[in-house]
Formats: C-alpha cells, sequence, structure tokens
C-alpha cells in the first residue's frame, strides 16, 4: 500500500496541485516587454536584409582582428559562429551573453531567423543556433531546427556547424533517427589556422581522384574555405593554372578574383564557371587526430565528405603540402562520423 | 488541422481566425501583443512554476519565455498550430536549458533547497504535504529535461498525446516511446529513495 501511495501517480497528482496562484500576469514583465517590444521594431528592417547583416558580419569579423591586436580581454568575451546554411558560410562574432538574432533569405523565397548566443557549458563555451524563431531549409527541406545541446525532433537532414573563440567546431548533423532525436553531434574539430595561400598547392586533382570523384580529367576545381576566410579555388583549364577566389570586397560584396584580378560574374570563363557549379571542395576542418575533412558540395552528388591527413611529413622540401587521401564518406541520413555523444 | 486543448491553459475554445488576426496585430502592435501576453501568462507561468518548483526561477524563466517570443514572432507562421503550442515550445526549450544548468549544480547544492513550498502557513499536516511535494518534485527534477519535459506536458498540464507531439515538435510515436521511458525512469527514481530511506 505504502508503495501504492508513493508511486509516480501521487508524483504527478501532488505536482498538479502546485498552482500559480500569486498572480495572473507581471505589468512589470509587461512594460519590459513593451519597451523591448519598441527596440525591437526599431531594429527590425536591419535584420531582414541578409547583406546588410552579411556585411555587418564582415565588420564584426575584422574587428576581431582589430581586438586581438590590442585588446585580448575584449577578444576573450566574444566567440565566433559559423553557420553553414545550403553551403553559404557565414561567420559571426558575438558578444558574450547577448543573443544575435539575423535573418536569411532561404532559396525558397522565406525567411529564416537564426538566434545565437553564447551559453556556459560545462565543458566549455559553445554557441547555440535555435531555431524556435522559424524554419530553417537545409537541403531544400523547410524544417525547423535547433542546434546546440537541444535536440529537436522532426523530419531534418542537413549539416550545421557551431564554433567558438577556443577554436573547436562542432560539425553538426540534423537527421531524424528512429529515436526521432533529430540532432547528433558527429565530430568536434578544432578549426583550421592557416596563413593565407598556404594551401594553395595542394594536388586538389589527386584528392578528388583518389576520392573516385570525377573531376573531368585536367578541369578540377578546388575551392578550399579555411576558417571561415575567403574561398580559394585553382582551376585548370586550357592548360593554363589559375588561381581563382571568391572574396568579398571593400563594400563587402561577394566578388570573384581571378589571379586576383576581379572579373564579373558574365566574364567568367564558361569552362570555370561550369566547373565552378559542378564542383568545389568549400571547407576544410581538422579533428583533433590531425585529420582534415573537406567537405565536397557535388551538384549531382550532395554532400560529401573526404577525410584526409596531413601531418609535418606531409610537407616535402618545396614547402607543399601533400594530403593523402584516407577515406570518403558519403553524408546520408545513415551515416555517422565518430559520434561524440 | 490540429487542435491544442489544454485543460490547464483556461482557453476551451480555440479560434483559429482570430488567434491570426491578433498574432498578425502583435507583429507590429505593442498592445496587441501585450494581449497575446496576458492570454497566455498564465499558462506557461503555471507550467514552468510546476517544471521548476521554485517561484523566482519561474519569474526569470517566464520573463525570458516571453522575450524569446516578442524577438521570434515574427517569424510564425500558421500552419494550425496554436500560439500557445509555439509558446510551450519556447518554455519547454528555456526550463530544458535551465534544468541542464540546474542538474550540474545539484552536485554540489541541496535540491531541497532549490524547491519552494507550495504552501507558506504550514500546519503539521501541511509540513507533511510540503515534504511530500518536495520529495514528488526533486524526482521529476532528477530525470533528464526531456523526460521531465514529456511527463510535465502530458500528465502536468494534461495534454494529449498530440498536443504533446505539438508542442515538442516531434512524432506521435516519439512521444509515446519518451513517455514510457520517462515513466520508467521516474519510477526506477522513486524506488532508489524508497531503498535508501528503508531501514537496514
Amino acid at each position: 500500500m505504502r508503495h501504492h501511495n508513493e508511486g509516480i501517480e501521487d508524483v504527478f497528482d501532488m505536482l498538479k496541485s502546485r498552482e500559480w496562484t500569486h498572480r495572473s500576469a507581471d505589468p512589470q514583465l509587461e512594460e519590459r516587454l513593451m519597451q523591448e517590444f519598441r527596440s525591437t521594431k526599431s531594429q527590425g528592417g536591419i535584420a531582414r536584409y541578409r547583406t546588410l547583416i552579411v556585411a555587418l558580419a564582415v565588420v564584426l569579423v575584422g574587428g576581431v582582428g582589430f581586438a586581438a591586436t590590442g585588446a585580448a580581454e575584449t577578444l576573450r568575451k566574444k566567440f565566433m559562429v559559423m553557420i553553414d546554411i545550403n553551403g553559404e558560410v557565414s561567420e559571426f562574432e558575438v558578444p558574450e551573453g547577448e543573443p544575435m538574432v539575423w535573418t536569411v533569405d532561404d532559396k525558397d523565397g522565406g525567411e529564416t531567423t537564426i538566434q545565437v548566443q553564447h551559453i556556459d557549458l560545462a565543458d566549455g563555451n559553445h554557441a547555440w543556433v535555435d531555431g524556435l524563431a522559424g524554419d530553417i531549409a537545409i537541403d531544400g527541406k523547410a524544417t525547423a531546427v535547433f542546434v546546440g545541446d537541444e535536440a529537436v525532433d522532426g523530419d531534418l537532414s542537413g549539416l550545421l556547424k557551431s564554433g567558438d573563440c577556443g577554436g573547436k567546431m562542432k560539425l553538426i548533423k540534423v537527421t531524424a533517427d528512429a529515436e526521432g532525436e533529430g540532432l547528433e553531434t558527429l565530430k568536434v574539430m578544432r578549426k583550421i589556422h592557416l596563413a593565407d595561400g598556404e594551401l594553395e598547392d595542394i594536388d586538389v586533382q589527386k584528392i578528388l581522384a583518389d576520392a573516385g570523384i570525377d573531376g573531368e580529367g585536367a578541369h578540377a576545381v578546388k575551392m578550399i574555405k579555411i576558417g571561415g576566410g575567403d574561398c580559394a579555388m585553382k582551376a585548370l583549364g586550357d592548360g593554363e593554372k589559375k588561381t581563382v577566389m571568391i572574396t568579398k570586397d571593400e563594400n563587402g560584396e561577394q566578388v570573384i578574383r581571378i589571379n586576383g584580378e576581379i572579373v564579373d560574374d558574365a566574364d567568367l570563363d564558361p569552362e570555370i564557371a561550369a566547373m565552378l557549379e559542378k564542383m568545389e571542395v568549400r571547407e576544410g576542418l581538422v579533428d583533433d587526430d590531425g585529420n582534415h575533412i573537406i567537405r565536397i558540395g557535388a551538384s549531382e552528388g550532395g554532400e560529401r565528405m573526404i577525410k584526409v591527413s596531413v601531418g609535418t611529413d606531409g610537407v616535402d622540401g618545396d614547402g607543399q603540402i601533400r594530403i593523402n587521401v584516407d577515406e570518403e564518406v558519403i553524408l546520408d541520413a545513415n551515416t555517422e562520423i565518430d559520434s561524440d555523444n | 488541422m490540429t487542435e491544442l486543448s489544454i485543460a490547464a491553459s483556461g482557453v476551451d475554445l480555440w479560434c483559429p481566425d482570430t488567434e491570426r488576426d491578433l498574432v498578425e496585430r502583435a507583429k507590429h502592435d505593442s498592445g496587441a501583443f501585450a494581449l497575446l501576453y496576458r492570454q497566455h501568462y498564465r499558462a506557461i507561468a503555471g507550467y514552468v512554476f510546476r517544471r521548476v518548483g521554485n517561484e523566482h526561477a519561474a519569474d526569470d524563466l517566464v520573463a525570458e519565455v516571453f522575450l524569446t517570443a516578442l524577438r521570434s514572432l515574427h517569424r510564425f507562421r500558421h500552419r494550425g498550430v496554436p500560439i500557445r503550442a509555439w509558446l510551450f515550445r519556447i518554455a519547454t526549450n528555456t526550463v530544458n536549458r535551465w534544468a541542464k544548468k540546474q542538474r550540474r549544480r545539484w552536485g554540489t547544492v541541496s535540491l531541497d533547497d532549490e524547491i519552494e513550498a507550495p504552501v507558506t502557513k504550514r500546519s503539521c499536516a501541511e509540513a507533511k504535504i510540503s515534504s511530500k511535494a518536495k520529495s514528488a518534485q526533486h524526482a521529476m527534477l532528477s530525470l533528464s529535461p526531456k523526460h521531465q519535459a514529456v511527463l510535465s506536458l502530458h500528465y502536468l498540464e494534461e495534454m494529449s498525446l498530440e498536443d504533446v507531439a505539438t508542442v515538442l515538435g516531434c512524432r506521435l510515436g516519439t512521444v509515446k516511446s519518451r513517455l514510457s521511458r520517462a515513466r520508467e525512469a521516474l519510477r526506477e527514481r522513486l524506488n532508489r529513495r524508497r531503498s535508501s530511506r528503508a531501514p537496514s
């Protein structure tokens, strides 16, 4: 009888009886909300335009370099967040304890609002992306997404990443698994910190060929994104070696440079333009074992991850870095990479 | 179209057209947002309070819930989901984050100190009830936040399984299996507590 009385139904009855009785609404909170409402509305127009927000991000990211030169204390109180939606990567500096909200345009013409805020976790400081605000289109699917420790359920697929100023980055895969958990951290990786141009001589053709990816013979293109910096590509067309950079100009607008010169999209070599659309190495990451993870987006092949290794013995006498392909991992709903939680 | 019928919410009839109009106005009109706030404050505050068992903590969390809602309302789209379900989802995630932090803190702090008694003027009988309430709250808070949430929404807020699925944004089957695991986990906690109290 004693056990019956102290069973879970009694727990529920006991807790259910705890009514919120002291007031029907909080006038102070209402006033605070009204103040916040006025403040939010005055800033709302800005948040709707991604271009402006990206420009803001550029300014903020640029500020890190400034802070690093003489204000280390300030730098420690901020952290970097990298968001990748449909291959579009944006990096933001977020002040500690303050949420940052911005809006991006979805492919379907809609909008996605993303909120990023610094929170303290036992294992260090991490960013989280709060999808409460709306839907994020990932791989063409509109879905509500929470990134961080808040897993959600749903028919989700895709990849998001979060990072912090400690150089850690979580590669997070959004899925709908059997448990409906919908979110898993595949790998915690360190961001690559390399000087500009350090990876320019990587033989990407070899990487792609070794990985079984058709680079169309001599017309291989690489695009490696390092830590949120510019995208650098190397194109081999007509026997001529060209270096292609996707970067931003002084106005924060994305531009394409070939061998250092800005070219208009319309003037882009058709072969290069076609290769750009067909294949790109979007990003380089390195895990705790020194393995590089290079993410490849192929228009007809979906997302691919190539795991390669590189180390000090991979640098030859000419200063070139040799990368050996260890394995290729095709990312689909059933793929797991060293799940760490 | 799913109709969220939340017994503890105080709203007997959900009128989608009226609500849609109010929500759309609330995106631009502070008065309309204030009305939304007043309509749903009690339900959300009650839910948060029953989850955390502490009035002061509940006050802070409820403020966080409505501030988040205010900042995110322009993204709310009508897809047959009542605004209250959306608010409950925000509240659930807000409390879950709080619960995770508390579970780490409680490694060094007595949980009983964090939980307020439901009554302030105590007779002996009331004190006994208070003790049981603390014990019940303690058992619930020892569960994972996800398990706390599904149990609270279904058993304390008396939502149907379909409504819980709507709030949590997951499939009905997921809710059922999670609820089953949560009940089992709670039963295990209670048994463990009984064993520890039993004379050797």
